[in-house]
Order: C-alpha cells, then structure tokens, then sequence
C-alpha cells in the first residue's frame, strides 16, 4: 500500500490544488521540464536587467554571440568551463554521499597553493616532470583542505557546511598572504601579484603540435573504455547511451580542430574529460562507488551492510577537495600563470550550482560547465556589474529548476469545492 | 425535538481511494452510545483509514458521516476535537522533549499567550485522579514509559472533552497486565456515559473486551456481530476468508553446536541509560530461539549488539566460538551473521537503487560480483535472477527500483539476501510485521527453512503466538534482562505474559 | 589594571557593536529553525536587507524608512524559501543555498550603482542616564538604535519562543510536526510565518550593517557573516541569550582582530610579525567559529543538546498506511 504522500493547498475558498506524486514519470517530462525551467528562469532574469536600465533581448543576444558566436569566442567559453568542470565533477562526487562540500573554492585555491609551492621551489626542472608534480600537489593541496571537514564531520559529527565554508575565507585570505607578501612580484607595484610561473610549470595548450596527439589519445581512450564498458553493459539503453557518448567525444575532438587550434584551451579540458570518465566508471562500476551511492541514497543501510561511513566521509571530501584543487592548479597554470589576489571569479561557488543542474552526474558536469562558462563568457557584454549578472542569472537558474523537480515528481490537481 | 439516535457515531458509504490502491469500499459502520466497539482486521484492511477519516485526518471520496445522528463534515482533527471525537494513535503523537502538561495542552486556545503551567498541572491531575490514569504532568515525556505516554494521549483527548474515543492498537506497546489496565479504565469510562472504538487485530482480546465487533477485510466490511454471539474462529474467517490454521507445521528440532552465546551483556542505549542489564543467552545451530516482550524493553538494542552496530559495555559476545564483541559491523558478518531489520524500508534496503544492487549490499565484496576493484555486471544480475526465482518475488524486473515492490515481496527480498549468504546466525527483528497473512506465511516458512538446514536464529517478535509456533525456545525480556527462557512446547501465555511484564518466575506466590 | 578595564571596556562594547548584526541574524536563524525549516540563506538574505536599507534610505531620506524596507526585502526572499521547502517539499539545504547565492548575485547586481555613495545611517544614540553607570553604561549605552533594539530582541524572543503559546506551537511544529497537526495547530502557516518572521530580521541585520555599522553599500559586505549567524545557532543551542553571548563574543574577536593589525610590529620576532599581518589576522575570526562548532558538538552529544526533531524535514500529512 505505498500510496506515497498527497498535499492539499487551498488555494482560494471552494478551490483546492492537491500535488499528488506521480507513480511513473514519464520520459520526456523528464527533459522537457529543465529546458521550461531555463526558459523560465531566463525570462525572470529579464526582470532586473530592466531594473539596471539594460535591454534583455539584445543583453541575451549578446551574451550568447560572445560566449558562443565565434571560435575565439568558443575558446573562451571552454576556458571558463575548465574549472567549473572540473570543481564541479568534485562536487558531485561529495553531494552524491550527502556530503555537502561548500568549500570548494577553498579547496580550489590550496591547490593553486600546492602547485605554485611545486612551481616556485623547482622552477628549473623539465616540464615532463614539473607539470605532473603540480597536477599532483594540487591535488593534494586540496585533498588536505577538503580533509578537514570531512574528518570533523566523521568523527565529531561537525555540520560540513558551514565548516568546509569557513575554511574558504581561510584559503582565500592565505593566498592573499602569500601574494602580497612571500611570492609577491617586486615590479607589480600597483596591483599585487606573484611573479610568473617558469616555462615548464605552464599547462600546454591544446594547439599545434599537441592538439593531433591529443584528439588521437581522447579518442583511442574513448573507444576502450565505451567497447569494454559497452561488453559489460546489462541492456540496451546502456549501450545506446555509451555508443552516443562515444560518437559524440570523437565529433566533438575533430570538429574541435576549427575551433581550438591557435586558441588558449590548455590540457586542463582533457584533464577535466578525462576526470569524468575516470568518476563516471568510479561510481557506476567500482565496488567503492557502489558504497558511495548507498551511503548517499539510504546511510542506514550502508552500516547494516558493514561499511564504513566515516572513512568514506573523509575519503569522499579529500577526493571531492582534490578535483577543486586540481581546478585551482589548472587556472594558475594553464591559463593566469601567476596568482593574483582573488583570482576566481567564484568558481568554487558555481560548482555547486554546475554539480546540481546536472544531477550530479559526471558527464552531465560536463555539459552544464560549458554552458555555465558561457554564462560567465557572456556577461563580459554587458557593461555595468559583469559578474554579478552572470551570478544572478546562474541563481535564478538553481531556483526554478529546484521548483522544475516537483513538477517532474508530481502531478498537479485541481479540484472544485473544500 | 431531534430524534435522538442510538448510535453515537455512523458512518455511511464511505469510500477511500489512493493511488493504486482503494483504502475503504463503501463502508457502513455504527457505534452505539456507551459500547465498546471493535474493529477488527489484518493490516491494510483499512481500520486506520476509516478511523482517520472519522477523525478528519483524511477526507472521504464519498460517504457521510453522522454523531448523534446529525450529519456532519470532519475537515480537520480541529473538527473532529470540536465533535466530541478523541483519537489515541498507534504511534504516539507526543512531543518527546516536551513535558505532559504542554504535550495536553498543545493546540488549545487556552491559556490565551502567556503559558500559565503550573494551573494547567493541576488540572490535569484532577483529571488523571478521575479516570485512574497516573501521570506526572510536569514529567518530560522521553522519561515516561510506554504506557505511561498512552495514558498521555488518553488525557490529552479527555482534556479535551472528547466523549467519544478512538484507540489505535492501544495494545501493541502494552505487557498483557497492563493490557488489563487499559481494558478497565476502557470499562469505567464507559461507564461514565464516554463510547470506545478500537482497532485491533488481536482476536483474544477484542473477545474479551468489546461489545460489538466489526470485522473489515480489504477495504469492505464484511459483518458487525456481537462479542457474545461468536467465536475466535468464526472471526479469524470473517478476517481472513478462509480457514486459518493457527500453529504453523514445524518439524522437530535436532539442535547442534553452539552458534551463538552471550554473556553478561551491558549495553546502553541511544539516550544513554542502560538498555541491556545482564543479558545471557545461548541459540544453537538448528533452532530458533525467540525473544519475547513488550517493544521497548531492550529487544532492538540486542540484536544491534549482536550484529555489531551498537557497542557493549561489557559482557562478550560468541559467535561459532570466535569473540566478536565491540568487532565492527563488517567483521561480525563475516563470522556469519546476518540480520533482518525491523525497519525494512529504512535500514534493510535502499529504495532508489534497483532490486540487483540490493541483492548485493551483503556479498558486494566478494568474488564473483567483485574483481577487486571493479564491480561484475553479469555476475550480480545473475545473482538477482537466481535469487528472485528462488524466493518467489513479485518484481518486474531485477532493475526496477526497489520502492516500487510492495511490502511482503520486500521482506523477501531482505530475506532472500540474508538466507542466500548462509548464514550461521540469523537475527530477524519483527519479520511480518505490517505484513498480509500470504507474505507472513511466506516468511515464516523461509525462516523454518532455514533453522531446518542447521542455521541458528535469534528472532525478536511481538507476537507471542507467533514465538509458541516459531521457536524452540523462548526468552523474555524486560527492562534489559531475561526474565527467564521456556521450551515453548511447555511455556504459557500466562507465565510469559507475567515475565514480560516484569514478575521473574521465582516470585509467584505459593 | 586600570588600562585592562579600560581595554575591557573598549572590546566589549565593540563586541556589542560588531555583534549585532549577526546577532539579528542569528535570531532570525533560530525562529526559522525552531519551527522545523532549515534556512541556510541568511547570508544572501542580509546582503539583501543591506542593499534594501540603502536603497530605502536613499529614496526617502529616510534611516527607518530603509531598515523597514531592509526587513521587507529579507522577508519576501526567504518566502521563496519557504515556498520551496514547505509547498513543494523540496530539498531545503539546496534551496537554502540557492538562496544565498541569489541574494548575494542579485545584491550584488542591482548594488553598482550604489557602491560607496553615502547613505543615511543610524548615527549613535546614548542614553542619558543609563550611560553614566560606572563600567555597564559605556558598554551598553552608547550605541545605536539597531543595537538597543537587538537587546530588547533577545529577552522577548526568548520569552515568546519558551513562554508563550504561540511559542509552543512553534517548538512543537519543529519537534513533531504531525503531533501538532492532528491537534489542530496549522503546521504550514506556523512555518511560513516563522521562515519569512526569520528572514525580516536577517534582512534587519544586512540593515544593522549598511546603515549603522558600516554604513554604505559594498559588494558582498558581508563577508560570509550570515554563515557564522547560521553556526552561531548551533552552537547557542537554538536559545536567544546564548546565541547573544554568540554573537557578541565574535564580534568582539573581529574587533581585536582589527585593532592588532594597528599595532607597531618593529620589533617582534619574524613568525610574529607574519601572525599579525592583516592577511592572517583576518583569518581568525572564521577559525574561530570552527573551533567553536567542535565544541558545541562535543557539548551536545554529552549533555543531549538536540536540533529541534524535525528540523530540516519537509512535513506531510501522512498518508501512507491504511
């Protein structure tokens, strides 16, 4: 008898509007109701560009040519997305244990501490084994950070919210530290900034001679991983979906030679595709991404199966800190090439939103990136708080989604009398 | 001058429907002013439901309900309180970090803003001094016993001037003498011109208590008949519609080894007082030992310390010999214990995930369903396809998610992933409880199945017909310690019921 | 001694001051938490109210005018919270976070034109002759009209949440909700009046910011305090004379925090002096409220402290069993 649960609001006298959930859901509601939220959503942020005085059809229009009308433009958007995806796909990670990572800025900004600690102790050494030290020392960087409250929260039962963000305004005044002190460059006078990175600690940029060998490496890597998966698969909705995945990875590689070559896309977007394959199989054929999902869907459930939580809360917030630091260690290094003080526009922040508009699925981190990045890309057009509009319009977009789900959940009634 | 009904309340052609699945069928029901009325049927007939509806939590699809004999429209339990009509929950709707008084009082206009306890205190202990029922009003109700906190309830709807009360399951938290409390103040208040409805499912005591018996068979009434004219029997067919045998066929027992053996078990609870004083008790390989008592009493904190979830404070605990106190949840399992929650949909399965993926939440680490690392796709639907064959679930398919099985094919699936991994000791939590009469045999059998192939099993019920049929041996528990353990082919009702609610065996008299 | 009084004095008082708004906050926080929602946007609800008072006070030249207008905008925000959690059930942690980064993107937004352009503000109002007491009266009397009526906030809260009846059905509908509606007690109103009664006064606390404390209008000026209000309710155990200790306890170390970074570091040894630059100093405070969370965590396990039962749970009329 699991009639699940009905809701009554009056609505106005003699008129009633009952929720009631839905047995199934059907498939294209499913899609159909986040693409009416973002129409939704962008409709509502008409509202206050008309309060600042800026016209919202052509502010739209605008935004859109430049974050995706032109290569370069492109390029650009891609640049944004790196991080987000990146950030993001850790933040998904945590979110899917219930694991509430807010720290991932913080997390973002020791990496690019742990890397530049890399860069600026052995600036000399070849880029063959300075850059995979920095990919690392970020990494760790922000698996420290991202310990902190995992272990508080494990082990003391620390609420992870409000402790992960504490330790963002920890990083971030760290950082700042270090840039106006220690590393400052001593010819920046006016605006503080580290001095720039050496040759080798840079990220190469996807172009000339290592954009062929990278589209060959994505696309053999691809192929593997879909055929072996794909032998593994228990339907045919799963092949389906691999094999679509798989055409379009290669689509995109080679239609990307147009768009990225001669651009600044650095290494940092395979590293982020490649996260999310590496994540995507991590959580749907590892014994340690079954454990992660049962924590997250029914914890309970897991202690009764004999695993363990805390070492799976901690563990999940050093790997979900580390993809932030690895974020933070790729914008240092693939594309400022210095640390200046607040050098992130937010990025650890629209992780989160990027990590929930995809349902905290890897690829769809993927996805939603881009097109946020192409928010973040897009608000350059608009003169008069840039950033601000990008973070309005990304909230507004959390909103209604958020209100989207309960349509796609349940069914709206409406009845005559009490 | 209004023709005065005999019936306080009737309730005429009320019909329910959820999702799926339809609650009442055009249902008629009546209680006579002054009588104790039961309504009697198995889970998921739909007693709560028509009682809800009584008391304005839901509203009717169709129907109309009458209280002395005027018709009237229950939208809210405000109106249903306005009505005269008090309910007593099965699960108690206290707030358990409030104190009695405020717990009473909550809801009413009165006092207007500023909270005046100390006045309120005092009348409920008028009140309470009036129909019998002891209670501190200034006590917290976490502190209270079970039956205390009914007692609470009871208050809180003659506080409110409810002649007419509904009592949901009033026995299922109760020892069978305070059972006999609850009858009697029932008979006095009755007396004092209030009408009683009962809900149960208990067939001996609304035999012993009701006037008249109202027997509801999914969704539809199917007879009122008075309590003097007909038997257990003809009730338990009325129930259930056909003959019910009540002692399920059990093959004699040949008990082995050891399995299992506590000893001087101290375990405290989630609050922090001692929920497990001494406890010592042996299960053998083959047989079912049966852990008898009112819930509350210690049972649920046995089998976590058994299974490895809660620590002991002292005592050891055996398992095939080997100590597994204080060992994590992980180790405990792999000695070969596995457990059968009482809270299926919470601790036993994970309901998003498929019926494949929970197949395997107890052997996930083990080859063939895992490589090391990664995690063999043909070999945990293999698993699920076996498995689902072999226990009979009812399930379309071995993706589907598990939320949508119904109640008695989840306690199979539970099952068939507990029994599936051979354990060497079962420990089953109140295995058919919300379950129908064909998923309770279902499980049953499996249970006996399993005793029958040398496994050892601890099983906790609060059904004590249930205990005599199923087990070997049973032992009672109360307030943390065995009272004493019976050969159930020798125990008693009577001498149980007395251990359950606290009189250890050596104490009677004569 | 008389110089450490004196010094007592002076943080104390700035604790009082720097205090309050996390305090309004903090208050907020704890009616919204009582009654069972979970409302992790008080930081974008007070960049909101702080904008809100600007505004406000701008257009009408008006300090009052703006702290009404303040309350207003932080109520009519968190109703979106409300309507997300209580109407559609939906995920409160999330909507609470979504709520902040709206409050802070939209502050932000509509906020450009209003960076440092002078606004009215509270100005300091002691009081005659409370402010003579020897000790008391300068710490408590020399402050502004946000702060005085914060001190009246905190004994009437208290005695509204824990006195009254309204304010057992609040303590009831965040304890057991289903307990209270079938006693009649309307769960839904209860909590979306006390949601948005929450957000009025964060958004009263963005006012007590940007017209008395700091007056004027700068991007994200809050710098993550609505977040120290939301830990701060944790740890004052959801009662409002703690959540004041709380409150003005941090407000007074950010008040030394600030003041250190004044002081001559010639001589001191090198660790020293990198301890006390700005950078470090300014990560004190946020250290602070971590430290205190273990605490209150340790605290409550041992003396069985609890969040209000229901706290964080979307409430319905159960209707699953028959």
């Amino acid at each position: 008898m699991d009639s699940g649960r009905e809701r009554t609001i009056r609505a106005w006298p003699g008129f009633s509007v009952r929720l009631e959930p839905r047995l199934k859901v059907p498939r294209w509601l499913r899609y159909a109701v986040p693409a009416l939220s973002l129409m939704i959503a962008l409709i509502l942020g008409m509202i206050p560009m008309l309060v600042q005085g800026i016209n919202p059809l052509t502010g739209y229009r605008d935004m859109i040519l430049l974050a995706f009308g032109s290569p370069y433009g492109i390029s650009e958007t891609i640049m944004k997305a790196i991080p987000l995806m990146l950030a993001g796909l850790g933040v998904a990670l945590a979110f899917r244990m219930l694991v509430w990572n807010i720290g991932a800025e913080g997390q973002l900004y020791m990496g690019a501490f742990g890397a530049c600690l890399v860069a600026y102790t052995w600036p000399d050494l070849p880029a063959w084994i300075l850059l995979p030290a920095m990919i690392v020392a970020g990494f760790v960087g922000g698996a420290l950070w991202g310990a902190i409250p995992g272990t508080l929260k494990a082990f003391l039962g620390v609420n992870e919210i409000i402790t992960s963000l504490m330790l963002n305004y920890i990083a971030i005044q760290w950082v700042s530290y270090l840039v106006i002190g220690p590393w400052q460059d001593p010819t920046s006078l006016g605006f503080p900034r580290t001095t720039r990175l050496s040759e080798s600690a840079t990220l190469p940029v996807i172009t000339g001679a290592w954009y062929l060998p990278t589209v060959v490496a994505l696309v053999v890597v691809g192929a593997v991983l879909s055929y072996w998966i794909v032998r593994r698969a228990d339907h045919t909705g799963e092949r389906v979906k691999l094999a679509a995945g798989f055409v379009l990875l290669t689509t995109l590689s080679l239609g990307g030679i147009y768009f990225l070559d001669g651009r600044r896309v650095h290494l940092g977007f395979v590293l982020g595709l490649a996260a999310a394959a590496v994540l995507s199989v991590l959580l749907s054929r590892t014994r340690w991404g079954y454990e992660v999902r049962v924590i997250g869907e029914n914890a309970r459930a897991a202690q009764h199966a004999g695993m363990s939580l805390k070492r799976n809360i901690v563990l999940v917030m050093m790997i979900s800190g580390g993809m932030a630091g690895l974020a933070g260690m790729s914008e240092i290094a693939g594309n400022l090439h210095l640390i200046k003080r607040m050098f992130s526009p937010g990025y650890g922040y629209t992780a989160i939103i990027v990590a929930w508009l995809a349902k905290l699925n890897p690829w769809g981190v993927i996805l939603v990136s881009l097109l946020l990045g192409g928010l973040y890309r897009g608000s350059d057009a608009i003169p008069g708080a840039p950033k601000a509009l990008g973070m309005m319009l990304q909230a507004v977009i959390f909103f209604v989604l958020i209100g989207g789900e309960v349509l796609v959940r349940y069914r709206v009634r409406w009845d005559r009398g009490s | 001058m209004e023709d005065k009904s005999p019936f306080a309340i009737s309730m005429e052609g009320i019909s329910k429907r959820f999702p799926g699945v339809v609650a009442n069928n055009d249902i008629d029901f009546g209680v006579r002013r002054g009588e104790i009325h039961a309504l009697l049927g198995e889970n998921g007939a739909g007693k709560t439901t028509l009682m809800k509806i009584l008391t304005g939590l839901y509203q009717p699809d169709e129907g109309q309900i009458r209280v002395d004999g005027r018709a009237v429209t229950v939208r809210s339990p405000r109106d249903a309180i306005d009505l005269g009509i008090g309910m007593v929950h099965q699960h108690f709707m206290l707030v358990q970090s409030h104190s009695v008084a405020e717990n009473i009082i909550l809801g009413l206009d009165a006092p207007r803003f500023v909270l005046n306890l100390g006045q309120v205190e005092r009348q409920i202990a008028k009140l309470a001094d009036q129909y019998h029922l002891q209670v501190d009003p200034g006590a917290r109700v976490w502190q209270l016993s079970v039956g205390e906190q009914q007692r609470v309830e009871i208050l809180k709807a003659l506080y409110r001037g409810a002649r007419i009360l509904v009592l949901d399951e009033p026995t299922a938290v109760l020892t069978p003498q305070e059972a006999e409390e609850l009858f009697k103040t029932l008979r006095s208040m009755v007396s004092e011109g209030h009408t009683v409805v009962f809900i149960s499912h208990k067939l001996s005591e609304v035999m012993s208590v009701a006037d008249r018996i109202t027997v509801l068979r999914r969704g539809e009434v199917v007879d009122t008949v008075a309590a003097s004219e007909t038997s257990k029997e003809e009730l338990a067919r009325m129930m259930v519609g056909r003959e019910v045998l009540f002692r399920v066929a059990k093959r004699d027992s040949s008990p082995g080894e050891v399995v299992l053996e506590i000893d001087g078990l101290r375990a405290l609870n989630d609050k922090g007082l001692e929920a497990l004083r001494d406890v010592s008790l042996t299960v053998r390989h083959g047989e079912i030992l049966g852990v008898a008592g009112v819930a509350g009493n210690g049972q649920r904190e046995l089998a976590e310390t058994v299974v490895g979830i809660r620590g002991v404070t002292k005592g050891r605990i055996r398992v095939d010999g080997s100590d597994v106190t204080n060992k994590p949840a992980r180790e405990v399992m792999d000695r070969g214990v596995s457990y059968v929650p009482a809270d299926r949909m919470g601790a036993g399965l994970v309901t998003n995930l498929s019926v494949a993926e929970n197949l395997i939440l107890k052997c996930y680490r083990e080859p063939p369903i895992c490589n090391g690392f990664f995690l063999n796709a043909e070999a945990i639907s293999a698993h699920a396809e076996e498995l689902v064959r072999t226990y009979d679930v009812m399930t379309p398919g071995i993706q589907t998610r598990a939320r949508l099985l119904s109640g008695g094919n989840l306690q199979k699936l539970i099952l068939a992933r507990e029994i599936s991994s051979r354990p060497a000791l079962m420990v089953a939590v109140y295995p058919t409880r919300g379950l129908d009469v064909g998923a309770t045999e279902a499980v049953r059998r499996l249970l006996l199945e399993q005793r029958d192939a040398g496994g050892g099993i601890l099983l906790i019920s609060e059904d004590l017909d249930e205990l005599l049929s199923m087990s070997d041996r049973i032992a009672v528990l109360y307030e943390g310690r065995v009272m004493g353990v019976r050969d159930s082919e020798e125990a008693s009702v009577e001498e149980l019921g007395l251990m359950m609610a606290g009189t250890a065996p050596e104490d009677e008299g004569g | 001694m008389a110089e450490f009084a004196l010094f007592l004095t002076i943080v104390v008082s700035a604790g009082i001051a720097a205090g309050t708004p996390i305090l309004y906050g903090a208050l907020g926080e704890i009616f919204a938490e009582r009654s069972g929602i979970l409302n992790l946007g008080v930081e974008g609800m007070m960049l909101m109210g702080a904008l809100a008072g600007i505004v406000g006070g701008l257009a009408t030249d008006n300090v009052w005018v703006g702290a009404l207008a303040a309350m207003a905008a932080g109520g009519l925000v968190s109703l979106i919270h409300a309507f997300i959690s209580i109407t559609l059930r939906g995920d409160q942690v999330v909507s609470g976070l979504a709520l902040t980064i709206f409050g802070a993107g939209l502050s932000a937004f509509l906020g450009f034109p209003y960076v440092n352009v002078p606004a009215p503000k509270f100005s300091a109002l002691s009081i005659p002759l409370l402010e003579r007491i020897p000790f008391v009266g300068p710490i408590f009397f020399q402050h502004d009209v946000t702060v005085y009526l914060a001190f009246i906030l905190i004994p009437v809260s208290w005695f509204w949440i824990s006195r009254t009846r309204p304010g057992l059905h609040l303590r009831a509908v965040g304890e057991n909700p289903a307990a209270a509606d079938a006693l009649g007690v309307n769960v839904v109103v209860v909590r979306y009046v006390y949601t948005v009664v929450g957000g009025g006064l964060c958004g009263l606390g963005g006012a007590a910011l940007s017209l008395a404390y700091t007056p004027g209008w700068i991007e994200n000026m809050t710098a993550g305090w609505g977040w120290i209000a939301v830990g701060l309710v944790i740890f004052a155990a959801w009662n409002p004379w703690r959540a004041a200790f709380g409150a003005y306890l941090f407000g007074a170390i950010s008040r030394v925090v600030f003041d250190v970074q004044m002081l001559p570091t010639a001589g001191l040894p090198q660790l020293v002096k990198i301890l006390l630059t700005p950078e470090i100093l300014r990560m004190l405070p946020y250290a602070a409220v971590i430290v205190i969370l273990v605490f209150a965590s340790r605290e409550a396990i041992r003396k069985r402290l609890g969040a209000p039962a229901a706290l964080g749970e979307a409430y319905t009329r159960e209707e699953a069993e028959a």
